[in-house]
């Protein structure tokens, strides 16, 4: 019980700061603040927990018992953390095909013109943005005009790579 | 002890399964029905947590409010890693943020914008798209029209753009 109680209670911490944050401003770099709401929240919390069996005995019965508790606890946070942070990744960028859908289903049953995705097919609302936010996210660098990988940007996309090419699928996108 | 750390790491055990059948039935299958050999995976995956937790767990001699309360964070361990790894493979998929750094990986000397969107247009972007949700099912194509085919995506469309004014507030549509 003490799992999915303290477990549940550190995600939702976590989401809460998360709402009051970006409602308040928004960071530029999304994920990764949102990444460093949760691990802190799950070191913060776990950490007090630990301290707090040392120094008060007479709450020991309500707190984490053993390491394979604590450990559960991580596990389960951090399985609900990457959940909700990939999600996120979808909810951030207004996505193409949703935009597509909405379209679609804005029509009703006339249906929508085939010509009417041009308008939506622009460089500056598909593309561009996408590379500033790379650039933001500290993926890719400008060097006279050219961008190319950062570190962090390379490890990132070869993990995509490698596990396309392991399936034997095409470029996505 | 031992028992206690396996029961832990059942939701783990459970993911390196669903990985590793994933890809094997996927590739076995023929490059056809990726959605198939995810949802084939994933079975797998929690039949093995599930399977390894409850042995776990009757070593520990638990009383049974605890026993069914470890069950259950198993559970919902394996099924939100399960849930991010179908997103993996989703980004790598329709991702436009991966599509434009394959690309700058595959040109050593790095990409102008012009050349970026030369390889990658907004254009080629819908049209892969709109080909994927024709396959899908999700949009039909009639009488030079569009038409919603699945309620599916349109549901999920929904949610989304739910998500992002809860996320956002006002600025959600700017």
């Amino acid at each position: 019980m003490r799992v999915l109680f303290y477990g549940l209670g550190i995600f939702g911490i976590s989401v809460l700061a998360h709402l009051i944050i970006w409602r308040v401003r928004p960071p530029r770099r999304g994920i990764n603040t949102l990444l460093r709401i949760f691990f802190g929240s799950l070191i913060g919390v776990l950490s007090g927990l630990a301290v707090l069996s040392f120094t008060c005995p007479c709450v020991r019965e309500v707190l984490p018992k053993n390491l394979p508790e604590y450990l559960q606890i991580a596990l389960f946070v951090v399985s609900l953390a990457f959940s909700y942070v990939i999600t996120y990744t979808a909810v951030e960028a207004q996505s193409p095909s949703i935009d597509m859908v909405m379209k679609i289903a804005a029509a009703g049953p006339a249906g929508l013109p085939a010509g009417e995705f041009d308008e939506l097919a622009a460089d500056e609302v598909l593309v561009i943005p996408r590379v500033t936010d790379l650039l933001n996210d500290g993926m890719i660098y400008d060097e006279d005009g050219k961008y190319r990988l950062t570190g962090n940007g390379s490890m990132f996309v070869k993990v995509f790579i490698l596990y396309r090419k392991l399936l034997k699928l095409p470029k996505g996108g | 002890m031992a028992a206690e750390y396996l029961q832990v790491l059942a939701p783990v055990i459970g993911l390196a399964v669903n990985v590793f059948l994933q890809v094997a039935v996927f590739r076995m299958s023929g490059s056809s029905g990726l959605l198939k050999s995810v949802v084939l995976a994933f079975a797998a995956g929690f039949f093995a947590t599930s399977s390894i937790g409850i042995a776990a767990l009757s070593a520990c001699r638990l009383a049974p409010a605890d026993f069914l309360a470890l069950s259950l964070a198993q559970i919902i361990t394996y099924s939100a890693l399960g849930y991010s790894y179908f997103h993996f493979i989703n980004l790598g998929e329709t991702a436009r943020r991966v599509r434009i750094l394959t690309e700058v990986h595959n040109a050593p000397g790095g990409l102008s914008m012009g050349e970026i969107t030369r390889r990658y247009s907004a254009k080629d972007m819908i049209d892969i798209r709109i080909m994927r949700l024709l396959k899908s099912g999700q949009v039909i194509y009639k009488n030079g029209v569009y038409t919603i085919g699945s309620p599916v995506l349109l549901v999920m469309s929904k949610a989304v753009t739910m998500m992002r004014r809860v996320i956002f507030g006002k600025r959600a549509n700017g």
